[in-house]
């Protein structure tokens, strides 16, 4: 891992009728995985599509390895390689087919990589792309974007609806991918279990706004889980409290600052959290 | 670009082989005596406008739009692409009906000047250039289906323009070609060559508003 940072987005605005994607700042370091996390219409689309300025954005700065992705875009496109969440490829084409139309359309593109990324994924050249699974058609874009030996991979949710054999398989070749330390990956997603295994870091996006970011391992040890009654919640500082869920009977709660929690409440159990619990607490917290 | 060219190609393989059965009907239909001759030009304006139309509703459909545009130059490259597609498929179709007249000229199936039949496959060509020219940049702003019915009205407005132009113009001596002379042939070879620049003129116009269209698109 080097100290360059692959992506540096600040304060970056989008305005939609009926949805803002406000503020959001965010870094990704090289040799890095970012997560970004969020329910459905977050706006983690938005901010790849402004990434790779197919959409324009209303505010903010976006750098891809210290160059403006607005008035250096050939040169940051020629560096990022995206996997959109459907295979953007003409389904009555064949991967031999796309292999060289892609070949003329992709400056930089490998075709002996990119036939080896097809044999190791076990994905027939001639069959064509109309005939592959959700997974094929997964593993043929990651093929496509390997070929052309980027440096930032952004992926849009290119895991859901995937099998665990075929997510593991993908999550392998993205820690491959950073292994050498000079490139680094954006993965959005709300499979929160994807994340907790390959990503370095993670940011969420509630509603538009990025309301929590920083090392996975760091969040998660932050963070936890507290099971209680209604009198026990009652007395927790508030200060403490991420977001809570009310039952009649027993209470959760997501906790900030587990260490200091355990020591001024040594009687409520706090338990590890996960992503998912962190992502579900922060969006019922905002709507109590 | 080329291989945003060589993706047109590929994904309607198919379709073009249609073509060229067509085609093939066509000359049967022109030698039957049902149609007259004529009718083979139809292939050249069918193609022209239809190829394109056929390749940028596919483009919508799988979603190449968003991966062209986030490759370097992307955007350019498509639409340029899909010009280049465009005038290559309107040189290709025009080029099988004038081999395919030369046939029927060499058989002697043909009932009327092949000098004047080829004049009316470039004319058809060119109103082929015209109409995709007219009707490409309107489906990059609203959509293929959209442009499809916009193409329609264009259709018509182009072909009531040539029927009123040739009103206007003058009833033809009717005799199907043969006894126009010489010069008067070449006087409207001529026309139709001028005709063919412009609207390759007007086609380059085109291609500027439609990369203006596509790039200002947000996706």
């Amino acid at each position: 891992m080097n100290n360059e940072q692959a992506i540096e987005i600040r304060h970056l605005t989008k305005n939609y009728s009926g949805f803002c994607l406000s503020d959001v700042s965010l870094n990704l370091p090289a040799g890095t995985i970012l997560g970004l996390i969020g329910e459905n219409g977050a706006g983690k689309s938005t901010t790849i599509k402004c990434i790779l300025n197919l959409i324009r954005r209303d505010g903010g700065e976006i750098r891809i390895f210290g160059l403006d992705n607005l008035k250096e875009e050939k040169a940051v496109k020629a560096r990022t390689a995206v996997v959109f969440d459907e295979c953007p490829f003409p389904e009555t084409l064949s991967p031999a087919l796309l292999g060289s139309v892609l070949s003329g359309a992709c400056p930089g593109w490998d075709g002996k990589r990119y036939r080896a990324l097809l044999e190791k994924f076990r994905l027939p050249e001639k069959k064509t792309v109309k005939e592959f699974s959700r997974g094929m058609k997964m593993k043929l874009s990651i093929a496509a974007a390997l070929a052309r030996d980027p440096q930032l991979l952004l992926l849009d949710e290119a895991t859901s609806g995937l099998d665990p054999v075929a997510r593991e398989e993908i999550l392998d070749q993205l820690l491959e991918f950073i292994s050498d330390g000079e490139r680094a990956v954006l993965l959005s997603s709300h499979i929160t279990s994807d994340l907790e295994k390959a990503a370095d870091y993670v940011a969420y996006l509630h509603g538009g706004k990025l309301v929590l970011q920083g090392a996975k391992d760091e969040l998660l040890s932050e963070y936890g889980r507290l099971a209680c009654t209604r009198a026990q919640l009652a007395q927790v500082d508030p200060a403490f409290l991420a977001g809570q869920r009310t039952g009649q009977f027993q209470c959760e709660a997501l906790v900030k600052r587990r260490r200091e929690f355990r020591r001024l409440y040594p009687d409520l159990a706090v338990d590890p959290v996960t992503l998912e619990d962190i992502m579900v607490f922060t969006a019922r917290g905002d709507q109590a | 670009m080329i291989g945003f060219l060589k993706k047109d190609f590929f994904v309607l393989r198919k379709q073009l082989l249609t073509y060229a059965g067509i085609l093939v009907i066509y000359a049967v239909v022109s030698v039957s005596g049902v149609w007259g001759p004529y009718v083979i030009s139809a292939i050249v304006s069918l193609v022209t406008l239809m190829c394109p139309l056929s390749a940028l509703s596919y483009d919508q459909m799988s979603r190449w739009d968003l991966y062209a545009r986030s490759l370097p130059n992307g955007g350019r490259n498509a639409v340029l692409g899909r010009y280049v597609f465009t005038l290559l498929v309107c040189a290709a179709s025009a080029a099988a009906c004038i081999l395919c007249s030369g046939l029927l000229s060499a058989l002697g199936a043909l009932k009327v000047s092949l000098l004047e039949l080829l004049i009316n496959h470039l004319a058809t060509g060119v109103v082929g250039l015209l109409m995709a020219a007219a009707t490409l940049p309107l489906c990059y702003k609203f959509g293929t289906e959209r442009g499809r019915v916009l193409m329609m009205v264009v259709f018509v407005v182009v072909f009531a323009a040539l029927i009123g132009g040739m009103a206007l113009v003058g009833p033809s001596d009717g005799g199907g070609g043969a006894s126009s002379g010489t010069a008067e042939v070449l006087l409207v070879s001529g026309v139709i060559l001028l005709l063919l620049a412009l609207a390759v003129g007007l086609l380059y116009g085109s291609y500027r508003l439609s990369l203006r269209i596509y790039l200002a698109k947000d996706l």
